[in-house]
């Protein structure tokens, strides 16, 4: 019996400001799958629609036509309060920007998602003082975001997106404000992340990224349309 | 239980982080309620003082009007008022004013012959003899003297007198008893040179309560230049004059309470950019938007009670403490500014919860109604943005 996919997106679209002037189409039409397991790369230039694809995929927000199934259930139209179960149990988002709370300190940065959850306080502190320890990041637990350096922001985003254990890491352009070594750094992690069995999709447009041979699918987008798809 | 005091915990981080608006938001709303609490702790006590002091004072009081002035009364007419049916007694009053140039206090000297008001000594004894006085708080801290002093008094005729202190009243009804001076009775009209068939007053007493009204028209039938006063006059007197004039104090102050109602909704409808963010990345990991709505309104009620009870106690200390400088004189009146008196604490818990209510609520209401806006919509929308 084949394996059901992990994530199967049918007839995807998204438009922007509908039924305004500045109505804009970022998605149209897409359908593919992605299984338990995988690394997929979505590229493709500027404007082509993945950061929309990512936040679609991570149920940030709706698709204005066609459906999301993740684990064989549609999920583009549940109610706002199990989205937001989703989001938080099955979905770790690193973004572009790494969206950290830049006056908190590196601690409560990574324990945030798991603020509203039912687990108890020191069980969080614990999960987040380990995963700090991973990421070499020990030291700095008292530290505020705003006075850490461009990789040390991105490992805390990368923690943070650990810290529920999610089935899904979501990274948008995560090599985007990084130098080489860094961005070799945060393969070595991903790559350690797919090891323990994560699914991991990564929006980049980075050679670096797309040419690695952690890389198992390759999806690339064209002016909101699946351009082609590959298996490097 | 325990997801709310996480949520909480996050609520007082986040108000720390951003100490300087939370500070200053703070700043402004204990202001206001400062304001607007020494307004209502200054008319409660002032009234409560009027009313208390009220309680053992005269049924009726019977004055002479001569060309619609107040005028010494002749004695005999308290034989003709003792005979109306209902009258229990009529004692002559003699008082009068006295104004100090030197420390520019006006004092109330009253003489105590066979009629004593229910006056409360905190030391010493009623004067007895000639050269005797028993006096007020406030003369105490005007003039420094104590009991087993000397009083200095300049009567009409540029003559000192000399009277030695005998006692002290008690701050109990300290609006009528501050600025008292009591002397013998026949020192006190040697002191105003007054005529010994005369009064300043007569205070009549009543058997049956219901007929006081009653009998103020008789005795002003009887004796028409007359003007019977019932306490029940004096008493809405007094009320009249302090909510007219905390009602105008209040007009004053409602402009602070609208000035910062509005500083409110700016603030809140003015949800800037940061706050913004940081409600799209909450939503973006995972939080719901009742959690988003439970910390703003952890945060509204926060600032909204800390500003609240430092209002409150702010205006508490204003006016019981340092018997509201800011607003003795537009309420209390040019008769009973100086000397002054400590007020005695009194609070109107209704006014309190009016005042809580019509200052928490909306501001919550503005704390949570554009942070609702902004939690409903995708966090992709919110942090794109």
């Amino acid at each position: 019996m084949a394996m059901s996919p992990l994530l199967r997106i049918e007839q995807l679209s998204k438009v922007y400001n509908r039924y305004r002037p500045d109505e804009m189409m970022a998605l149209k039409d897409l359908s593919f799958q992605i299984s338990s397991g995988d690394v997929v790369a979505l590229t493709g230039p500027s404007g082509s629609g993945k950061t929309t694809m990512l936040s679609l995929l991570g149920c940030l927000s709706r698709p204005t036509t066609g459906s999301i199934h993740f684990k064989e259930r549609n999920i583009s139209r549940l109610p706002e309060r199990f989205l937001a179960h989703i989001r938080r149990e099955s979905f770790g988002f690193v973004f572009q920007h790494y969206n950290l709370l830049r006056d908190c300190s590196v601690l409560e940065n990574v324990m945030l998602p798991l603020y509203p959850s039912d687990q108890p306080w020191r069980e969080i502190k614990q999960a987040a003082v380990q995963l700090l320890e991973r990421f070499d990041l020990a030291g700095m637990q008292r530290k505020k975001v705003k006075l850490l350096s461009g990789g040390e922001q991105q490992r805390v985003a990368i923690a943070r997106a650990l810290i529920a254990d999610p089935d899904v890491v979501i990274a948008d352009e995560p090599t985007a404000h990084l130098d080489r070594d860094l961005s070799e750094d945060l393969l070595d992690i991903l790559a350690g992340l797919n090891d323990v069995g994560k699914t991991i999709i990564i929006a980049t447009h980075d050679p670096l990224i797309y040419n690695a041979g952690l890389i198992k699918r390759r999806i690339n987008l064209r002016h909101g349309q699946l351009d082609e798809e590959s298996a490097p | 239980m325990r997801r709310q005091l996480k949520i909480l915990e996050y609520t007082l981080s986040s108000l720390l982080r951003r100490k300087y608006k939370s500070f200053s938001l703070i700043a402004v709303y204990a202001f206001t309620i400062a304001v607007l609490g020494s307004v209502l702790f200054l008319t409660q006590s002032l009234k409560s003082e009027a009313t208390g002091s009220l309680v053992s004072a005269p049924e009726i009081v019977v004055q002479r009007v001569s060309a619609g002035r107040h005028d010494l009364v002749p004695i005999g007419y308290a034989e003709v008022i003792s005979k109306f049916p209902g009258v229990k007694s009529v004692t002559p009053r003699v008082w009068g004013y006295y104004y100090d140039s030197l420390v520019k206090a006006n004092l109330t000297l009253i003489g105590i012959g066979e009629y004593q008001e229910q006056l409360e000594l905190l030391d010493g004894r009623l004067p007895i003899k000639p050269d005797e006085c028993a006096i007020g708080m406030g003369i105490v801290n005007v003039f420094g003297p104590g009991k087993g002093d000397a009083l200095v008094l300049e009567n009409s005729a540029s003559t000192s007198k000399t009277f030695k202190i005998t006692g002290v009243f008690r701050a109990a009804s300290n609006l009528l008893t501050n600025d008292l001076v009591v002397l013998p009775e026949a020192a006190l009209r040697q002191f105003f040179a007054m005529d010994s068939t005369l009064a300043t007053d007569l205070v009549v007493e009543v058997y049956n309560q219901r007929e006081i009204k009653t009998l103020a028209k008789k005795i002003k039938y009887h004796l028409s230049d007359t003007r019977p006063i019932t306490r029940d006059e004096i008493l809405h007197t007094y009320e009249t004059l302090f909510n007219w004039r905390s009602g105008m104090m209040l007009a004053v102050a409602v402009a602070a309470l609208i000035a910062f109602c509005i500083l409110a909704w700016d603030k809140a409808t003015g949800i800037t950019a940061e706050e913004k963010r940081e409600i799209g990345v909450l939503k973006a990991l995972g939080w719901e938007t009742a959690d988003v709505l439970t910390i703003k309104f952890w945060e509204g009620l926060v600032i909204s009670l800390t500003s609240f009870l430092l209002g409150v106690i702010a205006a508490w200390i204003h006016v019981f403490v340092f018997s509201a400088p800011a607003l003795t004189p537009l309420l209390k009146g040019w008769s009973v500014l100086f000397p002054a008196f400590q007020l005695s604490p009194v609070v109107d818990f209704y006014q309190l919860f009016v005042l809580a209510f019509l200052t928490i609520g909306p501001y919550l209401a503005c704390t949570l109604i554009p942070a609702w806006k902004t939690a409903t919509t995708d966090p992709e929308q919110v942090m794109r943005d």
